[in-house]
């Protein structure tokens, strides 16, 4: 019933807006046989679909509930992501939920209170009423440019302007053109160079002195947003910038997280290396890491030393012996070691 | 299975108030946060809040002369933590929660009402001064530094004579650095105005069709990446600034969504790629940005362009009649946000499974 009532406020609007007097069947132009069980269950065509459900849900050409959930079905299973099926639903309230998912928010919250309200207590002891800040103020050496808010139009030469005409060459417009296309493109390519400076910002260093200054509950507030940004950055495709949040959230404070993430973004970079020495570093906080010894599999497998890699596979498999990914890299690491076992053994040879 | 994983917004706690709220605001590295607005006989009211695991409590509250319009934390220290806020009749000042008698720092320069301010490099080290800006009715967009008095260390107003455009809202961005440092503004005619604040001039502008509400970066301390625009009449545009072609500009698409108004737009401060945008409808949408295959392509003459990926709505779901005016995600808790509409109430909202998007 709610249903029903909420397509007919759809289709009252439809018709409010369509001012030609045209209806949506005619706009889209689908034939009115599409509108049939059969066809809509073989269609292959989401767009078309999307259209029709817009047609049936205006009302324009009646009323179907039925071929309507049919189309809305199909086009579940071809465009899952469609705007068309986008539903909004209330939010939900405490009355909503079971009771042991209130209490468990409920304690989770609280929890999250009491902690977080003790960093709050110490940054407080902290107090300061000074602006501690290396940078200086920002000076205006020049009063900038007022802005135009008016459009300006640029200066046509009106037909009957002869005078104007014949002073204007075509060739030296053209040239102008020309030119300014060829300035853009410069600082186009200029800019793009820009960015991937950018890119490989480096770590200033020159703040240590006010790290030492800084109290627990910082350390852990920036260490944390540092990870954070770095997690962005991996999954955007920006290693290099990931790499540098990863090393700053590290300098901040050490942590398991973050050298399990930098260990990654090394492999990544195929850096192997410094991604084994992260995983020791993180196997030192808890030696039986789960990620960490999986990463360090995939490191030693970079580096080319292949049993080692298998050893530290096997301790992986041992802890989770369903983890798949530990799964695949054992059986191409495997492969590699087979080889080596193979070239050393010994030939069997029959003897007759 | 699929729609188990789907994150469910909980409305945990509600509370009723009896005057307008404009804006709210967590308190950072703390279970607090602050509502701003006015009452009915004109007076300008802050109050403190505090949650725990069973409601919310008032702690504090102080009232001033003007209507607040708007406040941020964001270019305050850790340990001060200084509220700056922006009131109805274009007044900046800074507050100091525990002794709110006289504000530690103010300003009279704006001569209207200040729609919007937002802080930078309070929070977060090596990216430049911490800085205010401000954006008001009288068309002009000012930066402030608490440490020169009076004068606003940037302007950007409109040409003399010219009657400025009403600044509907304003944010930083691309701050990743001592130097570099941006300021995106919307204006009600819709046009929206990058700042570059290095170079003192317009970066970049761009008229939309309708007037520009709010505009937020996705992050603020790092090269600028993506910035969203929410506008009048339930359209809202996502520009992929990481890439500017001569001719073709930013990438951008744009969606349609609560059916009116989309009054804030704000990203997840543990997930750049996750945003919700509150409607005048009285509606919430989350959303997930998902990139291309290829961010960047070059054109016949080998420019780089950039690629818009795609928007996918997480979650729809209608909390009040009345439009969300405020919004603002914790920042050391994830899920958790605090929201205010117009029917003057305040709404504690968790967002769960945003660590599966």
């Amino acid at each position: 019933m709610a249903a029903t009532f909420e397509d007919l406020q759809n289709g009252f609007e439809y018709e409010n807006c369509n001012r030609k007097g045209e209806s949506l069947l005619e706009k889209y132009k689908i034939p009115i046989q599409h509108f049939d069980f059969d066809y809509v269950s073989k269609s292959r065509d989401a767009n078309e679909l999307e259209k029709m459900i817009e047609v049936l849900r205006s009302g324009q050409e009646g009323f179907y509930p039925d071929l309507m959930r049919c189309m809305e079905k199909k086009l579940s299973e071809i465009r899952p992501t469609s705007k068309c099926l986008r539903r909004s639903q209330k939010v939900l309230n405490r009355d909503d939920l079971k009771k042991e998912e209130i209490d468990s928010i409920s304690a989770d919250l609280q929890n999250w209170a009491k902690n977080v309200s003790r960093s709050s207590k110490e940054l407080q002891q902290h107090k300061t009423d000074t602006v501690r800040c290396d940078v200086e103020v920002r000076q205006q050496s020049q009063q900038n440019e007022p802005l135009n808010l008016m459009k300006k139009k640029p200066q046509k030469i009106s037909a009957t302007d002869y005078q104007a005409w014949d002073r204007y060459d075509p060739d030296t417009e053209l040239m102008k053109v020309d030119l300014q296309d060829a300035k853009l493109r410069q600082k186009a390519i200029e800019t793009e160079k820009e960015r991937r400076q950018v890119e490989h910002y480096s770590l200033n260093h020159n703040n240590l002195k006010e790290l030492k200054q800084m109290s627990e509950a910082e350390a852990n507030f920036y260490s944390q947003r540092e990870l954070d940004k770095g997690r962005e950055f991996f999954r955007s495709g920006d290693y290099e910038m990931a790499l540098n949040s990863f090393t700053r959230s590290l300098t901040i404070k050490p942590n398991l997280i973050s050298y399990n993430n930098r260990a990654l973004t090394q492999l990544k970079l195929k850096n192997y290396q410094d991604a084994l020495q992260d995983c020791h570093k993180a196997l030192e906080i808890e030696p039986k890491n789960l990620k960490a010894l999986l990463r360090k599999g995939s490191a030693l497998e970079g580096l080319k030393m292949y049993e080692e890699a298998l050893d530290c596979i096997d301790d992986v498999i041992r802890i989770d012996p369903n983890n798949t990914s530990a799964q695949e890299l054992a059986e191409r690491v495997r492969k590699f070691c087979r080889n080596v076992l193979q070239n050393t053994r010994m030939k069997i040879v029959e003897i007759q | 299975m699929e729609h188990l994983a789907k994150p469910q917004i909980i409305c945990h706690n509600q509370k009723s108030l009896d005057y307008a709220i404009h804006d709210v605001k967590w308190i950072p590295c703390s279970a607090k946060f602050v509502a701003a607005g006015g009452k009915s006989n004109g007076a300008g009211i802050v109050e403190i809040y505090s949650l725990s695991g069973e409601g919310i409590q008032k702690i504090d509250e102080f009232c001033k002369k003007d209507h607040f319009k708007c406040c941020t934390f964001d270019a305050s220290s850790l340990r001060n933590r200084h509220l700056a806020t922006g009131d109805f009749s274009g007044r900046l000042q800074v507050w100091d929660l525990e002794d709110t008698l006289i504000p530690v720092y103010k300003s009279t320069t704006h001569t209207a009402v200040i729609n919007s301010i937002d802080g930078v490099a309070g929070q977060s080290s090596n990216c430049g001064a911490p800085e205010i800006v401000t954006g008001s009715r009288d068309g002009c967009v000012m930066v402030w530094d608490v440490r020169q008095k009076d004068i606003p260390v940037a302007k950007f107003t409109p040409l003399d004579g010219q009657a400025g455009r009403d600044c509907w809202c304003v944010a930083f961005g691309n701050s990743y650095n001592n130097e570099e440092r941006v300021v995106a503004a919307g204006y009600d005619n819709g046009d929206v105005k990058l700042f570059d604040l290095k170079t003192m001039s317009v970066r970049w502008s761009k008229c939309l069709r309708n007037g520009v509400v709010n505009i937020q970066f996705d992050r603020k301390d790092i090269p600028m990446n993506k910035l969203v625009v929410t506008t009048l009449e339930s359209k809202f545009y996502c520009f992929d600034v990481r890439t500017h072609h001569p001719s073709k500009g930013f990438a951008f698409t744009t969606e349609k969504a609560h059916a009116s108004t989309v009054w804030q737009v704000k990203h997840l401060p543990q997930n750049r790629e996750i945003f919700m945008t509150t409607g005048g409808s009285g509606s919430l949408c989350l959303w997930k940005y998902n990139y291309p295959l290829k961010r960047v392509e070059n054109d016949s003459d080998g420019i780089p362009y950039g690629i818009i990926g795609e928007l996918q709505q997480l979650q729809n779901s209608i909390l009040s009649e009345q439009p969300i005016t405020a919004f603002d995600w914790c920042v050391d808790k994830l899920g958790l946000a605090v929201c205010s509409s117009y029917d003057q109430s305040l709404r504690i909202l968790i967002t769960t499974k945003l660590n599966l998007c």
